[in-house]
């Protein structure tokens, strides 16, 4: 699958991710290379910039916490990043539906 | 130096934001590259080999800085119209202040030729500055919600909102000349208030210029989010500048014409003695359209639009 097909899409995998529980950068995008079997195998460092722009909106929140031994920036969902996935979950929803009605595509 | 040392330093270089933010990108980006090492030394690789293998997953830092430096621009982007509006309030609340050191009106009938040409000149200059304010506002409103704008867009906001504080500057400029040249004339001045109103309006202005010309936008960072929402009240400045750019001849006509009559009664009592302020009202209208319309995305070519961009923006997951 290109990447760029993921664009506009990061946002709410993200949320999908932070939804499981808090993770640092590293875990969330192993999260998603894992959960989505290697189809979504973007450059790592894009996660970051995903991360911030979630935080600017109040979408997630972080803080330092030490993982392992070591200190890592942590990222939680917030109630509002919580009510924004479960507005983009039905929005996805309605758009896959369709747009599996219009190439005769059964809804997995 | 190691590879992951050489590879935060580049990507350092390459960021364009406020040093609180850099210091938390790159703690998190040498965290990630350490962990990723760490990941592939265990898989069996050599560390050269697992560090290079991490920065590789990583991605380019020019890309990555992109991403950064284009999210840090927009945030700059939308506080230009800020900027330049405070300082606008400012402007006017130093010309009430000084106006309040006048027992009458703050150009009466009887001011001077130079008196009269200063204060008309301000207000010329404080319309310029109005319009480029505008612009500057709709343009950021219309992105307000895209977490990334288009260079393009960022630096359009950053120029019509200097564009504005430039003109507020010549605006406190030609007022304070302005009380400079009546406080003589007045009965009982009170120059100290004439003197603080025009030192806020003069500070305001100068200060509005600096920060606006300062504002880190970084428009050759093109790295777009998919979100680009031009809706509602938010894209309604958009949409009227777009009525203009399809009319200017009509529009900058209307605009002049209007003018006229505001400029012609406020200069003198009789008729044919306003008419020069009337006719230079129209032609300021005319010529600001001409020269700075262009620079304020009022006429000129369609791609500056933020409309017609949609499609063109580069798309910031590649590696």
């Amino acid at each position: 699958m290109s990447p760029e097909q993921l664009k506009g899409h990061l946002d709410s995998l993200v949320l999908a991710i932070l939804e499981d529980g808090p993770a640092h950068g590293y875990a969330v995008i192993e999260s998603l290379r894992q959960r989505s079997d290697g189809v979504f195998d973007l450059p790592e460092g894009t996660i970051y910039p995903a991360l911030h722009r979630l935080e600017r909106a109040g979408r997630v929140t972080s803080r330092r916490e030490v993982i392992g031994g070591r200190e890592r920036r942590v990222y939680r969902l917030s109630a509002k990043g919580r009510s924004a996935l479960r507005d983009q979950r039905a929005g996805w929803s309605q758009f896959s539906s369709a747009v599996g009605h219009v190439l005769g595509v059964s809804p997995i | 130096m190691s590879a992951i040392d050489q590879y935060v330093a580049e990507l350092a270089s390459s960021l364009h934001v406020g040093n609180r933010e850099r210091v938390r990108i790159l703690a998190e980006v040498r965290d990630h590259l350490d962990d990723a090492t760490a990941f592939h030394e265990q898989a069996g690789e050599h560390h050269e080999r697992a560090s290079a293998q991490a920065l590789r997953e990583f991605g380019r830092a020019s890309l990555i800085a992109t991403q950064f430096n284009a999210a840090a621009g927009s945030r700059a982007m939308r506080r230009a119209p800020i900027v330049a509006l405070a300082a606008g309030a400012a402007v006017f609340a130093g010309l009430v202040v000084a106006g309040r050191s006048q027992p009458r009106v703050a150009v009466p009938m009887s001011a001077g030729l130079p008196t009269q040409v200063t204060f008309f000149a301000a207000v010329l200059a404080f319309q310029i500055a109005v319009v480029a304010g505008i612009c500057a506002a709709s343009r950021a409103l219309a992105l307000w919600r895209t977490p990334s704008a288009h260079g393009d867009d960022r630096q359009f906001v950053r120029r019509a909102a200097t564009i504005s504080a430039a003109a507020l500057c010549g605006a406190a400029a030609g007022w304070a000349i302005t009380l400079g040249l009546a406080v003589n004339r007045l009965a009982h001045p009170n120059v100290a208030t004439a003197l603080g109103g025009g030192a806020i309006m003069i500070g305001a202005a100068t200060l509005a210029l600096t920060v606006t010309h300062r504002l880190r936008v970084n428009p050759e960072a093109n790295a777009r989010d998919a979100e680009m929402e031009i809706r509602h009240l938010f894209g309604l400045g958009e949409r009227g500048i777009a009525v203009v750019r399809r009319h200017p001849i009509v529009s900058g006509t209307a605009v002049a014409l209007l003018s006229v009559w505001p400029a012609m009664a406020h200069a003198e009592g009789t008729f044919v003695g306003a008419i020069p302020w009337g006719v230079t009202q129209a032609a300021t209208v005319v010529v600001a359209f001409v020269v700075l319309g262009p620079r304020l995305g009022l006429r000129g070519p369609r791609a500056s639009t933020v409309a017609s961009r949609s499609a063109t923006a580069e798309i910031p997951y590649t590696s």
